[in-house]
C-alpha cells in the first residue's frame, strides 16, 4: 500500500532536475527568441535608413546624364552657385491626350534646376520645358534624396596652360562638375559622397 | 480523451526543434544584416570607382600620357575600406585614331566576403600625336 502510494507522488510531479532542466531551456528559447526578434528590428531599421545612400547614388546618375546632355543655348543660360545649378538640356516632357492621361515622354529643350531645400532638408530637382524656361519659370521641385545636411558643387574649366582650374564664371558652361553630399547615415555618422562629373565637350 | 500530458522526452524534442527553428531564423537576421553592410560598401566603392574614372579622365588630357598606373586607396564610407587602384589606357581600334581605352580597376576587401575587384572602362578622345589644345 505504503508503496503504492509513493508510486503514485512519483508519477504526479516532476523532479526538482526536470524543473530546472526545463526552466533553462526555457530561459535559452526565450533569449533566443529575443535577440531574434532585435535583430529583425535592426533590419527592419537599417534597410529604411539605408536608402539615403542609395538616394544620393541616384541623384548623381541624374545628375551626370542632365550635364552630358547639357547644351550651350543663347535664349537659356547656365547659372552655377557653390550650392545650386541650373542649365539647358535635354529633357523628357510627358506629352498626353486631352483627357490629361500620358502617352509619349518626348524629348526637347529644357532648363533643369538641382539645389538644396532647406525646408524639407533634401536636394531637389526641377525641370522646366521649352515654354517655361523661356519665361524664366521653374516647375514643381521634386527631392531626389534626404536627409541632406548639405550640397556644394565646384566648376572646373581648362585654363590656358591646359590644366583644370576652378572657373569663376557663374555663367559660362564648365568642362567639369565636382559634386559633395555631406549627410548623416544610418549610425549617425557623418559622411561625404563625392563624384565628378565631366562634360563631354573635351572628353 | 485521454488525460495523458506530454512526456518529458517529447517537451525536449519539441524544445530541440524550437530552438534549431530560432537559431536558423537568427542566423537568417545575421546574414541579412551583414549582407547589407557588404551592400553599402559596395555602393560606396561604385561611387569612389565613377569619381575615380572622371578623375582619370581628366588627369589623362592633363598629364598626357603620363597617367599614374598604380596607387593604394582609401574609400570614404563607413569603416575602412582600403584596396588598390589600377588605371590603363590603350588605343581603342585603329578605325577610331585619337580614342583611347580607359581602363580603372579597384581591388578592395569586402567585408568576410573577401577580396573583389570592380572594372570600368571610358572611352576618352585623346589624341596623342597632337601635343596642345
Amino acid at each position: 500500500m505504503k508503496t503504492k502510494h509513493l508510486f503514485r507522488l512519483r508519477r504526479s510531479a516532476f523532479t526538482l532536475a526536470e524543473v530546472l532542466f526545463v526552466s533553462m531551456m526555457i530561459a535559452v528559447v526565450s533569449l533566443s527568441l529575443y535577440r531574434a526578434l532585435s535583430i529583425g528590428i535592426q533590419v527592419w531599421e537599417r534597410s529604411r535608413s539605408f536608402s539615403v545612400e542609395e538616394d544620393i547614388m541616384i541623384f548623381f546618375d541624374k545628375l551626370s546624364m542632365d550635364l552630358r546632355n547639357a547644351l550651350q543655348f543663347s535664349q537659356l543660360d547656365f547659372y552655377g552657385t557653390a550650392s545650386e545649378i541650373s542649365f539647358p538640356t535635354i529633357i523628357a516632357v510627358p506629352m498626353g491626350s486631352s483627357s490629361g492621361e500620358v502617352l509619349i515622354y518626348a524629348d526637347q529643350i529644357g532648363q533643369v534646376s538641382y539645389g538644396l531645400d532647406a525646408r524639407q532638408q533634401g536636394i531637389v530637382r526641377s525641370q522646366a520645358n521649352y515654354g517655361q524656361a523661356l519665361e524664366r519659370e521653374k516647375g514643381a521641385a521634386r527631392v531626389l534624396a534626404a536627409p541632406v545636411e548639405s550640397l556644394r558643387f565646384e566648376y572646373l574649366s581648362r585654363g590656358m596652360t591646359g590644366t583644370f582650374e576652378r572657373q569663376l564664371d557663374r555663367n559660362a558652361l564648365p568642362d567639369t562638375v565636382k559634386v559633395s553630399v555631406y549627410f548623416k547615415n544610418s549610425q549617425g555618422q557623418r559622411q561625404t559622397m563625392t563624384r565628378q562629373i565631366n562634360l563631354p565637350l573635351y572628353f | 480523451m485521454s488525460r495523458r500530458g506530454f512526456t518529458f522526452f517529447e517537451m525536449m524534442v519539441t524544445m530541440v526543434i524550437l530552438a534549431v527553428g530560432l537559431i536558423g531564423v537568427y542566423r537568417a537576421f545575421g546574414v541579412s544584416i551583414q549582407y547589407q553592410k557588404v551592400l553599402q560598401r559596395r555602393l560606396y566603392i561604385l561611387n569612389y570607382l565613377s569619381d575615380a574614372v572622371a578623375a582619370a579622365e581628366s588627369e589623362l588630357l592633363v598629364a598626357r600620357p603620363n597617367l599614374t598606373a598604380q596607387s593604394r586607396i582609401a574609400v570614404p564610407g563607413p569603416g575602412a575600406i582600403s584596396g588598390r587602384i589600377e588605371r590603363s589606357i590603350e588605343s581603342f581600334q585603329e578605325a577610331y585614331q585619337g580614342v583611347t581605352a580607359l581602363h580603372v580597376t579597384l581591388d578592395v576587401s569586402l567585408l568576410n566576403r573577401g577580396p573583389a575587384s570592380f572594372h570600368r572602362t571610358s572611352l576618352v578622345y585623346y589624341d596623342e600625336n597632337k601635343t596642345s589644345l
